[in-house]
């Protein structure tokens, strides 16, 4: 097991398109020190939004995770569950003695775990060029609840915010690879995939237009955070917000994203005949 | 030549795939076509809009599906057969046949030029259904400040339908080149669609692939040329670059 996950590892990494999305991240970390750095020019010191060294990490995510972070969720399952499938390259893979759900298991690690290398990559340039870059401050004021949070209670703020984003592309990627392990195509993958997103974006928008018309508040925010991208942009704050009721909410959507789908991910990926 | 336009006509249909995108498609269609209708008023750009009726429903509704039209399907179906058969290795099995090297790319351009003409005519069949059935025909309305009758909405519906036809082209010029250069499917996908976002902020004449049909209606009221010349210039150069390219091509890999 420890063998296949190692083999699906360097098969990944051994693509230039895991190194051209490493070379990326960088470049989004700067892209976002420019964006910051005009908008603190527009925002008052002592807001919420108002950018700081320790903010910075928290806000420029917040923004990447809608568009950048899914499409490199896209792009590593095209790569790594569609593309193999598509031109056989799996079955040599099955030819070795594991079953297809130790494989779909070492897929998956594989996928996680660069998810992971990526996120904690960009999290780090952040939380450097924010200490360069932006005003430094000892207190981190909270979205939403509005709380002064002292130097560590802010570090342990920023810990968990990281490990909710991670979470939310688990439910992201479990998503994709049900599109992965039904397509069997890459280019659909690639094309369900961003239609996924831009309904995702595009729903919660049309939702909040007809918030006073067609249905009461209350509802229309539940059905807005069954969207896993608003939960990306602005839901981990409620999720880590101490006031609001949405935090139970929220985490039964993502469970529910993440066992569902990724049950039925796995339920396909495993009963296919790949001999054919 | 016409035997090679059908194989790759007859390949494209033999898969379970295309079948599933074209039903797809026109169940998003009908579901656009369904809230435009909803919300009646057909919007030009942002000063300018007029009341449905059934000749200018056709137009609306292209603009409605235009966008997923050029950013998701259309990608889909060129990528998949100009890059993804070729890298399988699957496509080397068909270049075995005793033809011209630039029949069979031309060949693949032909079916997908079909391609986009059997989406556009469900778009059209959808939106003149509806406006016949759900909408009040309507004799004479202004649209972008010009008096418009019957007759010559239909015309303007035939022109609207060959531009956007001839921007898809422009689309397919640009997927063929990229995906003759770079042979990762991946790559090529997120590069075009970042051509297209691409082209938006180089200049507002480039903005006709996302803004097709807002572009369209802009050419078609005022005397601007430049659609017509930049999509020339893109189809001559994107075409010509392709077939070079392709007949110099190794196909070891």
């Amino acid at each position: 097991m420890k063998g296949l996950f190692t083999s699906e590892l360097e098969r990944l990494w051994s693509q230039k398109i895991s190194w051209i999305i490493l070379f990326f991240i960088p470049l989004m970390s700067i892209g976002s020190v420019k964006y910051y750095l005009s908008w603190n020019e527009r925002v008052s010191p002592g807001q919420p939004d108002y950018v700081t060294s320790l903010n910075f990490p928290i806000i420029s995510i917040s923004e990447h995770l809608v568009v950048s972070f899914n499409i490199i969720a896209i792009i590593l399952i095209s790569t790594v569950i569609a593309n193999e499938i598509e031109n056989g390259q799996l079955r040599m893979i099955l030819i070795r003695p594991f079953s297809t759900t130790q494989l779909f298991l070492a897929k998956l690690a594989t996928i996680l775990t660069t998810m992971f290398l990526y996120l904690t990559l960009f999290w780090i340039l952040n939380t450097v060029a924010g200490y360069i870059f932006f005003p430094k401050v000892d207190t981190l004021i909270t979205f939403l609840d509005e709380q002064k949070l002292s130097l560590t209670a802010a570090l342990l703020y920023n810990v968990k915010y990281f490990f909710a984003c991670f979470v939310t592309m688990i439910s992201v990627v479990s998503v994709f690879t049900l599109l992965g392990s039904i397509s069997r195509s890459t280019m659909i993958t690639l094309g369900a995939g961003v239609g996924f997103i831009f309904l995702a974006i595009a729903i919660p928008q049309l939702l909040e237009f007809s918030t006073q018309t067609i249905i009461g508040h209350s509802t229309v925010i539940h059905l807005m955070y069954m969207s896993i991208v608003k939960i990306q942009h602005t839901g981990i704050a409620f999720l880590l917000s101490s006031t609001n009721n949405l935090n139970s909410y929220i985490i039964l959507v993502q469970t529910v994203y993440i066992a569902l789908f990724g049950l039925i991910a796995y339920w396909t990926f495993v009963k296919r005949d790949y001999f054919i | 030549m016409k035997a090679l336009f059908i194989s790759e006509w007859e390949r494209l249909w033999s898969q379970k795939k295309s079948k599933w995108m074209i039903g797809i498609f026109t169940v998003i269609v009908l579901l656009q076509a369904w809230f435009l209708r909803y919300y009646g008023v057909g919007i030009y750009n942002n000063d300018q809009q007029v009341p449905l009726n059934t000749w200018n429903f056709p137009w609306f509704l292209l603009k409605e599906s235009s966008f997923l039209l050029t950013l998701i399907f259309m990608p889909v179906f060129f990528l998949n057969s100009l890059n993804v058969e070729y890298n399988s290795g699957a496509y080397r099995l068909f270049l075995i046949r005793p033809f011209k090297r630039k029949s069979f790319l031309i060949s693949k351009w032909f079916s997908l030029a079909l391609m986009v003409l059997v989406h556009l005519l469900i778009i059209l069949g959808i939106g003149i259904a509806f406006g016949f059935i759900f909408l009040k025909p309507d004799n004479d309305f202004t649209f972008y400040g010009q008096q418009k009758n019957a007759i010559e909405a239909i015309l303007y519906t035939v022109q609207v339908y060959g531009l956007f036809f001839i921007i898809q082209m422009c689309c397919l010029a640009l997927a063929s080149l990229i995906s003759v250069i770079i042979s990762n499917a991946v790559i090529s996908f997120f590069l075009l669609i970042g051509l297209y976002v691409g082209c938006l902020y180089v200049s507002s004449q480039l903005s006709f692939f996302l803004l097709s049909v807002q572009s369209i209606f802009h050419t078609l009221s005022t005397t601007s040329n430049s659609l017509y010349i930049f999509a020339l210039i893109i189809m001559l150069v994107g075409f010509g670059a392709c077939v070079r390219i392709w007949s110099k091509k190794e196909f070891t890999s």
